[in-house]
């Protein structure tokens, strides 16, 4: 076998230019590889099934975001959109979505209510961190480190039923602040003027302490000695701070920053699912929440519930993608 | 570290500026209170759980409660709705969990040798999915069309491999030296005996941790329940039993009035029984908690490292 094969090559590479050549050996390693990792082939594929059939799957069905779709005919036996007049008119479902006053609506509170999280809460875990670094008793800061993500494991439906306790006027924790020391009677979960504060401030409350794992770890790793040497020098805690410390936390920092500028146009679908009502959908509803009751609660328009999902969906695409990219520019170039 | 030696007198000792101690205590006190923070609305509910039907509208800081009554918990464990909604949930983390964890370990494991044919194609591929998908109700459609919907493994079969854990746990095997694979080959092994007598004995910190991702993933979830399953009662699952007491208020539990009544004092109160079901849901996630974080970090810093 060997020697016959070895015969053909010699001819081929005779006859054949040499980059054919090439590409025959390759293509001819790559069938060993496979005759070799047949197993590994057959465990992938298994799996690769799966994604094809759960997550590739849902794909085709993107068709309807151009179509009439009717459950009766099917996606593929839906007629494709049109106009009043009967003219083709495929793209009749985002036309209509930005002129729709509810979807401009939650497109803006998506971004407004991110953009306050991202603000507001992206320093909490950082300076928490460098704080909580300052600790020298090692049992009290794994304590506090530990509990502090805590609430991360915790459900939205339970963290919401935990809200809804605490702030009922009848029988909460609110209710007593207001009955015995005078705080303003208000359902925060009703009242427009704080709603995206209650939002904003559970979010950082749930998130803080697991996100600040990463700069934990970070921090964890900057070389001891440069402590040592800026102590010799005469550096004190500020200093050292300022110095050492922030620098080295500087790479992560803006990694993690550019990351969470890219899940912007995303929206805490089970948070806000959980707390929002009717009285706060001016200020609370978000592309998620829109799409949902546009597609179960409301009406069961289903072309443009996935119209309004694709757009949604291709926004955060292009953004991580461009945050990826510059992700990786900054990890290989940025030396500090 | 920061401390100051100074030598005064021939004697040597640790003194620290006055700001460096005020701004000891502070932190000290600000660590406190972050402590505080993430507990205490828990322990207000579990207090809360705790207090005797008569007190339950009577708004109150719950530090402590002096005469527990156990009613409230007498009531929802022996609510039929309650605990099958447990048992819905422990079914599909099970199954979830056991095919899930398998075809985890099949993907990484071939994802991890180099010397894989079309593993940049199968990465690509696999990679895609987490940055685009096809939505809400594509992939509704697709369950209607799969004759999923109002099934039970409609809970279970789309949410099988997630391709985060996916991703850590080949970071994990490429971690490991290849020489392993590589002398066990000459001597006769296949993939499928290297990868199972081998590098899984040799992963059990990260199998446990993808494991514990899956198990908190399953136990949180309740969208799917909420949507794919509207017609079956009896597959809704904890969190969407929660869902429906808690938030949508479509389940009322416990018998009318939700007043205190003087006339039977042991009947709970609507507040006391929507504290104690978040109690009794919550306490297993309390309970695992010390093991279950210790795995969780250790996850998130592998997959820190290379993802």
């Amino acid at each position: 076998m060997a020697e016959k094969q070895n015969e053909a090559s010699t001819a081929q590479a005779e006859v054949l230019p040499l980059v054919l050549g090439k590409r025959q050996s390759r293509f001819k390693r790559t069938l060993k590889e496979c005759k070799r990792h047949s197993l590994l082939l057959v465990m992938a594929g298994f799996v690769l099934v799966w994604y094809f059939i759960f997550l590739y799957g849902p794909m085709y069905g993107l068709l309807m975001a151009f179509k009439d779709f009717s459950f009766r005919k099917g996606v593929f036996g839906s007629s494709w959109k049109t106009d009043r007049h009967g003219n083709l008119d495929l793209f009749a479902n985002f036309t209509r979505m930005f002129k729709d006053h509810a979807f401009l609506r939650a497109f803006r509170n998506t971004f407004i209510i991110s953009g306050l999280k991202l603000l507001v809460g992206f320093p909490v875990p950082i300076i928490f961190a460098l704080l909580l670094n300052e600790i020298r008793n090692r049992r009290y800061k794994k304590l506090v480190q530990t509990v502090s993500y805590l609430p991360y494991f915790i459900s939205w439906i339970v963290l919401s039923g935990i809200m809804r306790q605490i702030l009922n006027l009848e029988s909460g924790l609110y209710g007593y602040l207001v009955r015995y020391l005078g705080f303003p009677e208000i359902n925060f979960l009703t009242y427009r003027p704080t709603f995206r504060g209650l939002l904003t401030v559970s979010s950082i409350w749930r998130n803080f302490g697991w996100s600040s794992i990463i700069y934990l770890a970070a921090l964890g790793g900057i070389d001891g000695q440069l402590y040592e040497a800026a102590e010799i020098d005469g550096a004190g805690r500020w200093k050292k701070a300022i110095h050492i410390t922030l620098p080295g936390l500087a790479p992560v920092i803006v990694i993690q920053l550019i990351l969470q500028v890219g899940t912007i146009v995303g929206d805490d679908f089970n948070q806000i699912f959980n707390l929002y009502s009717v009285p706060v959908y001016e200020v609370a509803d978000v592309i998620g929440t829109y799409t949902y009751r546009q597609s179960f609660q409301d009406s069961t328009d289903f072309s443009y519930s996935t119209a309004v999902g694709l757009m949604q969906n291709t926004l955060s695409f292009v953004l991580i993608i461009i945050t990826n990219w510059i992700t990786s520019k900054f990890s290989e170039y940025g030396i500090w | 570290m920061s401390t100051l030696i100074k030598k005064r007198k021939g004697r040597s000792y640790l003194r620290k500026s006055t700001g460096e101690n005020i701004f000891d205590v502070l932190n000290y006190i600000f660590m406190f209170i972050v402590l505080i923070a993430c507990t205490y609305p828990f322990w207000n509910v579990i207090m809360q759980s705790l207090t005797q039907p008569r007190d339950a509208n009577k708004p109150s800081l719950y530090l402590w409660v002096t005469d527990p009554s156990l009613a409230s918990y007498r009531r929802m464990l022996r609510d039929a709705d309650f605990l099958r909604s447990f048992l819905v949930t422990f079914a599909r983390i099970a199954a979830a969990w056991s095919i899930g964890i398998v075809m985890t370990t099949f993907l990484a494991y071939a994802l991890s040798r180099r010397t894989l044919p079309f593993r940049k194609t199968i990465t690509g591929i696999v990679v895609f999915t987490m940055f685009f998908n096809g939505g809400m109700i594509p992939t509704y459609i697709l369950m209607s069309d799969l004759k999923l919907l109002n099934n039970f493994w409609v809970l279970v079969l789309p949410g099988l491999v997630s391709t985060y854990n996916m991703i850590i746990m080949r970071n994990y095997f490429m971690s490991l030296p290849v020489e392993l694979e590589e002398s066990a080959y000459i001597d006769g092994a296949n993939d499928f005996t290297i990868m199972s007598r081998i590098y899984v004995p040799l992963s059990k910190p990260i199998l446990a941790t993808v494991s514990l991702w899956i198990i908190v993933a399953h136990w949180n979830s309740w969208f799917d329940n909420l949507i794919y399953t509207p017609m079956r009662r009896d597959l809704t699952g904890l969190q969407l039993y929660l869902n429906q007491v808690l938030v949508a208020g479509t389940i009322n539990i416990g018998a009318n009035p939700w007043e205190y009544d003087p006339m039977n004092p042991n009947l709970p109160v609507e507040a006391t029984l929507k504290a104690t079901i978040i109690v009794i849901s919550t306490v297993p996630i309390l309970v695992f908690y010390p093991f279950l974080q210790k795995y969780f970090v250790k996850g998130i810093i592998i997959g820190s490292l290379k993802g």
